[in-house]
Parts: C-alpha cells; sequence; structure tokens
C-alpha cells in the first residue's frame, strides 16, 4: 500500500508535468510585459491591520510620552457627504484609462506625509479621510449539510431578513430564519445554478453554470411553501469566462467587467441582462437603495480615486468621495449593501497586494471606517450583513464600529508652547488610564495630526479588554493665542469604538 | 544596463522559475488548470508592478505564492466566480480519477478544509518545509504541522492510503 507521501509526491509531478506542457513560459511572460504593466515604486503600506502591529508600537509610545508622531499638513479632510434632490445632477466620470495598470497614487495614497520636525515616527500615521477600525471582525460560523467541499452553496437574504442558501447538491433553496429553522425548497426544475440575487418581490434569481463556452441564462423563481417555480429566464445573456459580475440595479440585473475598470460601476443606465419581475411574472423597479462606485478623473487622463454613491428611490443621492488609503482602481464590482442607517458597506480586494479583504463601512455623517482582514473573506448580501465561506461553513462577520462624534470639550485641558506641546500632554492625560491586564494593553497613541494652526489632532486609546467599549478617537483642535499663554485646545469631540459585549449588543 | 533594465531581467528570472510551479499550485488548489494558469499569471503580475518592494524580500517567491494562493482562494469564494470555477472543473478535469493516474489524489485534497488543502499542496508541490509552509500561509510551524497531520489522516482514509509518521515533516 502506498503512504500519502508517495501518492503526493507523484500527484504532484504529474500535475507539474501536465501544467508545464501547458505553459508557453516565455509567450506567457511576453504578454505580461506586453499588458502595459510599468514597474512601479511601492512606497510602504500603513499597516493592514493596525491592533496587531501597532501593540508593541504602543507600548513604546506609552514609555515614550514625548515621542509623537508628527505629520505635516496633508490637507487630508474628512470627506462630506453631498445631499441632493436631483439626482440627474450627478455627472457621470470621464472615462479614465483603458489600462488595467492601477495610478501610481494606489500605492502612494498610503503612504505617511515626511515629517516636518526631527521626532521620529514611532506611532502608525493614518489618514485623516479614514478611520481604521483596528479590531478583528467578530465571526459566526454555521454549517448546513450538503454545502461542504465543492458542494458550493450561495446565500443572500429575503426581504425580511431571513437568509436563503442555494444549495446544489439538492437542487433547492434553504430559507434559514431567525430562531435557526430551516425550510427546504425544492426547484421545479433542477438546474445546475448558483445564486445570482433576490429581487423585489423575494423572487430569487439563479445563474445557470455552462458546461462549455456557451453563454448562461438568468432564472427568476418564485418562491411557494415547498417548491420554487420558474417564472422567467433570460438566456443566453451571461458571460460564462468568469470575468464578468452581475450586479442588481433599479432595473435588475447588469453585466459589469472585471477589468476595463469602467468609470461608473454598474452603470444606471446599462440595459439589464435581465429585468426584475414580480410574483406574476410582470416587469417592475426595485424601489430599494442603489449602491455604484465611480472613479475620479485626476484631469490628466488617471483616475485619482473612488466616489462611493448611494442613490434612493426618493431622489437622495449621497457621496463618499474616498481619498487616501483608498486605491484609485478597484477590480470589477466591490461587494456592496446599503444600510438602513442611510450608509453602506463596501468590500473589495486589494489589487496590488497580499493584504487581503477590506471592509469599507460608509457612514450617513460622510465618515469612512476601514477594517482589512488577511483571515475572513466574506461578502454583502442585500441587508447588509457580511456572509463569507470558510472550511465549509459559512461565516457570518460582524464589524466593530463608532459612534459618532460627540462634543469632548472639558475644563482640565491642558496649554503649552507649541501645539505638540499640547498633544504630548493630552496623551499624558489619557495615560493613567492605560493599564495592563494580563494579556491586555490598553494603550494611547497618535494616530493623526494635521493642520498648522489650528492643528488637528486625533489620539485614540485602545482597551481590548473592555467587553462594551473598545476605545475611543479624541480629535483636538489645537490653535495659537497671540494674547494667552500660547496653544490650547480650542474644540474636542470622541467617538467610542463598540464591541460586541457580553450580551452581545453593540454600543450605540 | 540601466537600474530599471536590471530590475527587469531580475523578475524575468524569477518568472521564469516559478510560474509553472505556481500555476501547479493555484490549479490544484482550484482544480482547473487555465484558471491556475491565469492565477500564476495575475500573481506575477502583482509582483511586477510591486517589483521594487517584492524584490528585496528574502523570499519574493513565497510574496507570490501567497497572493496566488489568495486568488485561489478567492476564485472558490466569490459567488459568481465560484459558479464558473466549479463549471469549468467539471468541464475539464485536472488531476481527477479521469484518465489520470495520481488516483484521483487532488481532488481528495479540495475536498479537505481550506487551511489542509493549502498546507498539502505546497508540502507536496514546492516540497517546502514546514517553517517555509509557515511562512506563505503566516501560521505557526505547529499549526502546519498539526494541520498536514489532519489532512494526511483524512487523505489516507479516502485513498486507502498509509499515513506516514508527522516526525518526517522537515
Amino acid at each position: 500500500m502506498p503512504t500519502i507521501d508517495e501518492l503526493g509526491s507523484h500527484a504532484a509531478a504529474q500535475l507539474s508535468d501536465q501544467v508545464r506542457a501547458g505553459t508557453d513560459v516565455e509567450a506567457r511572460l511576453a504578454e505580461l510585459h506586453a499588458s502595459g504593466a510599468t514597474v512601479l515604486p511601492l512606497r510602504r503600506r500603513v499597516p493592514p491591520r493596525v491592533w496587531s502591529a501597532a501593540a508593541s508600537v504602543a507600548i513604546i509610545a506609552i514609555g515614550a510620552i514625548g515621542i509623537v508622531a508628527l505629520r505635516s499638513g496633508s490637507g487630508a479632510v474628512a470627506p462630506t457627504p453631498s445631499t441632493t434632490v436631483t439626482p440627474d445632477s450627478i455627472e457621470p466620470s470621464p472615462s479614465t484609462t483603458d489600462s488595467t495598470e492601477p495610478s501610481p497614487s494606489t500605492t502612494d495614497s498610503t503612504e505617511p506625509s515626511p515629517s516636518t520636525t526631527d521626532a521620529p515616527i514611532e506611532i502608525p500615521v493614518f489618514d485623516a479621510a479614514i478611520t481604521e477600525v483596528d479590531v478583528e471582525p467578530w465571526v459566526y460560523p454555521f454549517e448546513l449539510d450538503g454545502c461542504s467541499g465543492e458542494d458550493y452553496c450561495s446565500i443572500e437574504s429575503l426581504a425580511d431578513g431571513r437568509l436563503i442558501v442555494f444549495r446544489p447538491s439538492t437542487d433547492s433553496f434553504v430559507v434559514i430564519a431567525n430562531d435557526g429553522t430551516t425550510q427546504e425548497i425544492r426547484l421545479d426544475r433542477p438546474t445546475p445554478a448558483y445564486l445570482l440575487a433576490v429581487g423585489p418581490d423575494d423572487i430569487v434569481y439563479l445563474g445557470t453554470r455552462a458546461t462549455s463556452d456557451e453563454r448562461t441564462d438568468i432564472i427568476a423563481f418564485r418562491l411557494g411553501t415547498s417548491v420554487a417555480t420558474e417564472i422567467a429566464r433570460a438566456k443566453a445573456v451571461g458571460d460564462p469566462s468568469g470575468d464578468t459580475d452581475i450586479v442588481p440595479t433599479t432595473n435588475g440585473l447588469v453585466a459589469v467587467g472585471c477589468c476595463s475598470f469602467d468609470p461608473i460601476r454598474p452603470d444606471p443606465n446599462a440595459e439589464p441582462l435581465m429585468r426584475w419581475v414580480n410574483r406574476d411574472g410582470v416587469k417592475v423597479t426595485d424601489p430599494r437603495p442603489q449602491i455604484r462606485v465611480e472613479t475620479v478623473d485626476s484631469g490628466e487622463g488617471a483616475a485619482s480615486g473612488v466616489a462611493f454613491v448611494r442613490e434612493d428611490a426618493n431622489g437622495t443621492v449621497t457621496r463618499w468621495p474616498a481619498t487616501g488609503g483608498i486605491p484609485a482602481l478597484i477590480r470589477g464590482m466591490p461587494g456592496v449593501a446599503p444600510l438602513d442607517d442611510g450608509g453602506a458597506i463596501v468590500v473589495y480586494d486589494d489589487m496590488n497586494g497580499a493584504s487581503g479583504r477590506t471592509y469599507l463601512r460608509l457612514k450617513p455623517n460622510g465618515a469612512i471606517e476601514r477594517t482589512m482582514s488577511t483571515e475572513h473573506y466574506a461578502f454583502p448580501i442585500r441587508s447588509g450583513a457580511l456572509y463569507g465561506w470558510r472550511d465549509g461553513s459559512f461565516e457570518q462577520i460582524v464589524l466593530a464600529t463608532f459612534t459618532d462624534p460627540v462634543d469632548a470639550l472639558g475644563d482640565d485641558l491642558p496649554t503649552g508652547s507649541s501645539a505638540d506641546d499640547v498633544i504630548q500632554q493630552l496623551v499624558a492625560q489619557l495615560l493613567p488610564q492605560s493599564e495592563e491586564q494580563g494579556d491586555c494593553v490598553t494603550s494611547v497613541r497618535v494616530v493623526s495630526r494635521t493642520g498648522t494652526d489650528p492643528v488637528i489632532a486625533t489620539i485614540a486609546s485602545r482597551n481590548p479588554c473592555d467587553d462594551s467599549v473598545g476605545g475611543q478617537n479624541l480629535t483636538y483642535t489645537i490653535g495659537s493665542d497671540a494674547d494667552g499663554p500660547g496653544w490650547g485646545v480650542q474644540a474636542a469631540t470622541e467617538a467610542y469604538l463598540c464591541l460586541r459585549g457580553t450580551d452581545g449588543v453593540l454600543c450605540t | 544596463m540601466g537600474q530599471a533594465e536590471l530590475e527587469v531581467v531580475r523578475f524575468d528570472d524569477l518568472y521564469r522559475r516559478e510560474v509553472v510551479s505556481i500555476a501547479t499550485l493555484a490549479t490544484a488548489l482550484t482544480g482547473d488548470r487555465d484558471i491556475g494558469t491565469d492565477i500564476a499569471q495575475e500573481a506575477l503580475l502583482r509582483a511586477y508592478r510591486s517589483w521594487s518592494t517584492v524584490s528585496t524580500m528574502d523570499r519574493p517567491g513565497a510574496w507570490v505564492r501567497r497572493i496566488a494562493i489568495n486568488l485561489a482562494a478567492d476564485a472558490r469564494r466569490k459567488r459568481s466566480r465560484e459558479a464558473h470555477a466549479l463549471e469549468r472543473i467539471e468541464a475539464r478535469p485536472v488531476g481527477s480519477t479521469s484518465g489520470s493516474s495520481d488516483g484521483g489524489f487532488w481532488r481528495e485534497v479540495r475536498r479537505l478544509p481550506e487551511r489542509q488543502r493549502t498546507a498539502i499542496a505546497l508540502r507536496y508541490i514546492d516540497d517546502l518545509t514546514v517553517d517555509e509552509i509557515a511562512e506563505i500561509m503566516d501560521i505557526s510551524s505547529g499549526t502546519v504541522k498539526a494541520t498536514l497531520f489532519k489532512a494526511r489522516q483524512s487523505l489516507a482514509a479516502a485513498l486507502g492510503a498509509t499515513e506516514v509518521d508527522d516526525a518526517d515533516d522537515r
């Protein structure tokens, strides 16, 4: 009987031979060079997940109060959503580039500005426009029979929030209620397929799997108690190459190519591959909010950034221009979902690096929170929840979030001879609250400093042992006063980082 | 030769040395040679774009493998691509018992949990040590050993093979 090592080594050699025989190395290398790629300088990246990387740095900061990260006026400002009731006023961004080449700003944008002083940068500094949520997401895994290994199941949500899973191994949907009970609904016509979307009226749309290179179908199913009935089908509309995302819009499902970097994705005027239908098979539109991504033209023929745009049925348009730290180009269609609070979730992969998946929470007040993870690959479903697939189980991902900032201008605020003198005193004031409890190290650090007069500084404290409030970000406006003692705090706000808490409820 | 040209030559060396191995790795993980080859190309393209950083690493090949593993995992996870990948797997089986003498080894590997699948592929395709696998997967060497042990147990049961002593792992 052979050993596993013998089988493995033999299988590896055989597979390698097959691949080698089918790979023209020189031709592929020439292809790569011809793709227009150039060797771009990649500057040092901001650590994608700050907490683990910064814990030791934070200790350094606590021990050496005088070392404060300084950043000269980057001009970064918090994004402000612009709200309008005239969706027609949105100007499509001009086409940026036909190349798949990301602009250099993709990598440049995360580079901290050089310090204007001799003080060493010992503490990570982030772009003020993006708030890092530097804690791991919470994960709630669950399994469903018939969904392991290559029996891939896909997941969405119905209008009432229940989950719906398409299970190819049984040609059926499984509806999962909040209490965990399940209901199986079989297809009236078994079809190798995957779940594309749940449209208006809880009509469920499947994309068929191609058995060769022919184009695929999109099928609409009406859910019954135990049987799902096909009510409409768009034939041969899907790209079988796997390079095209099929994305919901107001009118139906449209195609978004992976690599043409269309300036508006999805294009609201695109002709749907399939229009939404109601339970009677009549064409309808979707009144739910829509999210799209627009590239922002630098004016020199290259994308300088992206804006995320939410459009509600009442005509309200909310725009989050995303600057530093967000790639200027995002491949294909990121995962998007509107949130009930007027914001949205956006999920995309870093096109140029190994940093895994980026989760953005677009908040109604214009703030953007970012969580990055190499461990979890979740995708937003229509309800705004995040689900991933790992080791044969679904994972529900819950992201921490900051509360809206509130006024924090107290009585005991320091003055000093310079803005940095004041910042150091503010850090020192927070230090007595820092303590070490077993493996938990509470930290205080300066995460951003912008402007000259006034200086805007954000100081973050993190309390990993606290089961409810994981920390806070304090943002101070520090200005000079020629008639006063020098520099002082003119305004202050604080925002709390909410953790799950012992009762499973996020702080609000 | 200028610095930029020299960098291109150095990248080309890496490409020629690694592309087949990385494509094999991605093929084993996805079950499709075309997808595996595309993933290898994309991973190496990313290395090229980031060459000024990647070239300073001790083992640029490890960085590229990590990218390829992420891409392969993502190809399975992302819903539409997953479906397409599966349909292509069904259309053009690679590394399966059909017409192959590998005894269905890779098919069984792809039924393993993701971490086990990746560790086994790196172990056999690239003949990497436990420490090298740990570096690429960003987990501890002890976890790699435990993962390989579990994976071999499952594979032995599925394939009717003899397990090997995990003490043999370097």
